[in-house]
């Protein structure tokens, strides 16, 4: 009995020495081994892809198993190769998932970016579109001033043709003109009579009113008596009326005086009524702040 | 000792090559044909057709390369190889889908990524 039980012994002992292959792994299963031990330590196939791991684990223990029982190399070189391939995909598949919940977190700060940037760009706006209304107002207010001063100067301009009116002003083209006419004087005499004091306060009011413009007062006649004493009376009387003004306030230097004598006619000197037109004396009121300008 | 030896060695000697012989036999026997892991080797394979082309041509070609030869060698009832083949394939096709979605993963995550750069930069500008 003993015999035979050692027999058998190294019977199973020969058959597994004669058929096992070479105790040195081949290439294919220590590179799958390799790859698989790999996949292993690897932390994003651990998280994302253990089932994947699981197939390559089992496929490499498969491949082993087929080693260790001495089965044919095609057999165990492709077992090999399968439980490679495995590891490689789970591998991948780890990658790929990582990817994905990298993505997620991306994605919501892209979306966060994008908001900051749109509360940042809506902020400018509000900045932008405040100080547009600023500018606004500001263009709001000037035209307002501008309108008030343009109405300003309407009413004043209407004021002015208003009191021109009462006046009886005249538009030339030397500036407004006055006539202050021969019922003011006496005949051949040159003082103002009381009665034109009217007529040359409603004058002097108007002119206090516009204190820049200048004035020039000119005397005129009729043909009647010779040029030369005509030239005299006229000036004499175009004085009187400066002095008068003047004693009402108006500012001496704004006044010019002069006699024309017969030289300026208005009229032909064939009436009684005619020559009554010529003997004038004329107010010419500047249109600006420049002396009227003189006839010569 | 010696005289007990010399005749267990001889029997060994028989003994061992036919005992081996016959388990090589046993194992060897035609094996069934591998119809089933045929079938999901060329399942695996179509299903890598389409997504995989681009993103991981190689691997897929070896998929193709593998299944191909799987079916001639099934067809010339040589099945131990043709299983093989097709465990092969299978393994290759399952490879180049997993490699396409990671390439693929990665395309949009630098897309994302470069997305929030541009955004960060236009609002670092004054």
């Amino acid at each position: 009995m003993s015999r035979t039980l050692f027999a058998s012994t190294v019977l199973a002992a020969a058959l597994a020495a004669a058929c096992s292959t070479t105790k040195l792994a081949p290439p294919a299963l220590a590179q799958a081994r390799a790859a698989v031990h790999s996949a292993e330590l690897d932390p994003a196939v651990l998280s994302h892809a253990p089932l994947e791991l699981k197939k390559a684990t089992d496929s490499l223990a498969r491949a082993d198993k087929l080693f260790n029982v001495g089965d044919s190399m095609a057999d165990v070189d492709s077992a090999a190769y399968v439980a490679n391939v495995q590891a490689q995909a789970a591998v991948a598949i780890g990658q790929a998932k990582s990817n994905d919940a990298s993505i997620a977190g991306a994605q919501a700060e892209r979306e966060k970016a994008r908001g900051d940037m749109q509360a940042m760009a809506a902020r400018k706006a509000q900045m932008q579109a405040g100080a547009s209304e600023q500018r606004a107002v500001k263009a709001e207010q000037r035209t307002a001033v501008a309108q008030a001063s343009a109405s300003d100067a309407q009413e004043q301009a209407a004021q002015l043709q208003q009191r021109l009116t009462a006046l009886q002003a005249k538009q030339t083209e030397r500036g407004m003109l006055v006539t202050l006419g021969d019922v003011l004087f006496e005949t051949n005499r040159s003082e103002v009579k009381p009665a034109a004091q009217v007529s040359l306060h409603k004058l002097a009011d108007f002119l206090a009113q516009y204190p820049a413009r200048r004035i020039l007062i000119e005397g005129h006649t009729d043909s009647v008596g010779s040029a030369a004493s005509n030239e005299s009376l006229s000036l004499r009387r175009a004085q009187s009326v400066d002095d008068a003004l003047v004693g009402m306030g108006l500012s001496a230097q704004r006044v010019a005086v002069a006699g024309y004598g017969e030289d300026y006619p208005v009229a032909d000197n064939a009436t009684d009524t005619n020559r009554a037109l010529n003997r004038r004396v004329e107010v010419y009121i500047a249109e600006n702040d420049q002396p009227v300008r003189t006839r010569r | 000792m010696n005289n007990v030896q010399r005749p267990i060695h001889r029997l060994l000697c028989l003994a061992v090559p036919a005992a081996a012989s016959l388990m090589l036999a046993t194992a060897c026997a035609s094996p069934p044909p591998p119809a089933e892991q045929l079938a999901v080797g060329r399942a695996a394979v179509e299903r890598a057709n389409g997504p995989a082309a681009a993103e991981a041509p190689v691997e897929l070609a070896a998929a193709r390369d593998k299944i191909a030869r799987a079916n001639t060698a099934y067809a010339a009832k040589d099945y131990d190889g043709a299983r093989r083949l097709a465990e092969q394939a299978e393994a290759d096709a399952t490879l180049a889908e997993a490699k396409s979605r990671a390439v693929r993963s990665n395309k949009a995550l630098t897309e994302v990524r470069e997305g929030i750069r541009q955004l960060r930069d236009e609002m670092a500008r004054p």
